[in-house]
């Protein structure tokens, strides 16, 4: 019985792939799961929309110059589902947030887990398969 | 010693024998007798509870459809990246779909771009199930209607074995027609529209797609399963093991309007 249930959840996974995790298309080709990074900024804009949410901040770079990143997330959808509040975030707010970095060298971090200004990390989006 | 050693062991006797013998699990029913498919369901993804049991480790992708598309966090590219490697156990349903090999072929030069949904299009039957969002079933004497949260797609069922309406256009979901053998709804769906992925490795599906559906409850469980024939793509029909729908703590569903800020398609080609 044991085993059934295993072979369904199997199939599942075969049937339905990893479409279970991410709603909408793939990172592994915009992002380097290898490369990680942690960026601390300001968040300048930030977008509950579909397929995918988006924070944006400005980053201060050694030399002083400031770049935009946005934040690639899960929908919204999932993620207050999964403990997020909208209120959770606001402009002005200072974050920091590990993440994938992108192949293109772009200022866009596939944004693993987001620190916010009260402490509380809290993914952003889940595991990168 | 022995004493704990025994009594493990009646334990495990006596439970293993309660266990062969544990009757279905009561199921609810409706007014007029049929099991009861109403609520919200999540077969795949992500729900409030964390992962759903569905979820599992990703198995080491098969190098042949690793690559750029190993991320695979849709429908198809993960499915090839877990399934094509797998080895068959004699007795085991099948993984994937017995493609013939134009079919395998083409969707192994498949890119994520190529992907439907990457535009947004509804993902199609049964990909949609597997979809990181819930659906809601809506259950009248004749018909379901399933409310999925992914692609503001919609279906409605005829459980009385009629077609209703007149000629419809090929579609996305195609038309479904569902009757009843015993406690299990069968749902015949026909009239897609070539556009769709299947389940799986399968990328390339055509006019003559043809899904069976079987819905069944298990105690406040609902069982899924799948026939997929596809004459003009497939060797023979594809027979996969059940999956398991399950209640998430949800009570409602959400809006998705995947076209509303789908700005990265650029970098999505490879």
């Amino acid at each position: 019985m044991k085993s059934k249930f295993v072979a369904a959840g199997t199939a599942m996974i075969l049937l339905f792939a990893a479409v279970t995790l991410v709603a909408h298309h793939s990172n592994a080709a915009q992002f380097d799961a290898t490369k990680r990074v942690t960026i601390k900024g300001e968040v300048t804009k930030v977008e509950w929309t579909n397929p995918h949410a988006y924070i944006y901040v400005d980053v201060k770079d050694a030399a002083g110059k400031v770049v935009n990143y946005s934040l690639e997330g899960f929908p919204p959808n999932t993620l207050l589902r999964t403990g997020w509040s909208q209120k959770d975030l606001k402009q002005g707010d200072t974050i920091s947030v590990e993440g994938c970095v992108s192949r293109d060298g772009s200022p866009n971090l596939l944004a693993r887990e987001v620190t916010l200004a009260d402490g509380v990390t809290k993914k952003w989006w889940g595991p990168m398969s | 010693m022995f004493r704990l050693g025994s009594a493990v062991i009646l334990m495990l006797f006596v439970s293993s024998v309660l266990f062969a013998q544990t009757p279905a699990a009561p199921i609810k029913r409706t007014a007029d007798g049929k099991p009861d498919f109403s609520g919200i369901w999540q077969g795949g993804g992500i729900s409030a509870q964390g992962p759903t049991a569905n979820i599992v480790p990703a198995a080491p992708a098969a190098p042949a459809a690793a690559g750029a598309r190993g991320g695979g966090a849709r429908g198809g590219g993960g499915a090839g990246a877990r399934g094509g490697g797998a080895a068959a156990q004699p007795g085991a349903l099948p993984t994937q779909p017995p493609m013939q090999q134009w079919a395998a072929d083409k969707s192994r030069g498949m890119k994520n771009i190529d992907d439907p949904t990457v535009h947004c299009f509804m993902p199609g039957i049964p990909r949609v199930v597997g979809m990181p969002f819930p659906l809601e079933i809506v259950q009248t004497p004749n018909k379901i209607v399933i409310l999925y949260e992914a692609f503001r797609t919609f279906r409605v069922i005829p459980t009385d074995g009629k077609k209703v309406g007149g000629e419809s256009a090929p579609s996305f979901n195609g038309d479904s027609v569902g009757h009843w053998e015993g406690d299990t709804l069968v749902v015949d769906v026909t009239n897609f529209n070539g556009k769709i992925w299947g389940p799986g490795n399968m990328k390339v599906t055509s006019a003559k797609y043809h899904v069976v559906e079987r819905y069944r409850l298990d105690g406040d469980n609902l069982i899924y399963q799948v026939v997929i024939e596809d004459p003009d793509v497939l060797t023979g029909p594809f027979s996969p093991a059940p999956t398991t729908l399950r209640r998430p703590s949800e009570t409602r569903l959400m809006e998705y309007e995947c076209l509303e800020n789908n700005i990265n398609l650029n970098s999505i080609v490879q």
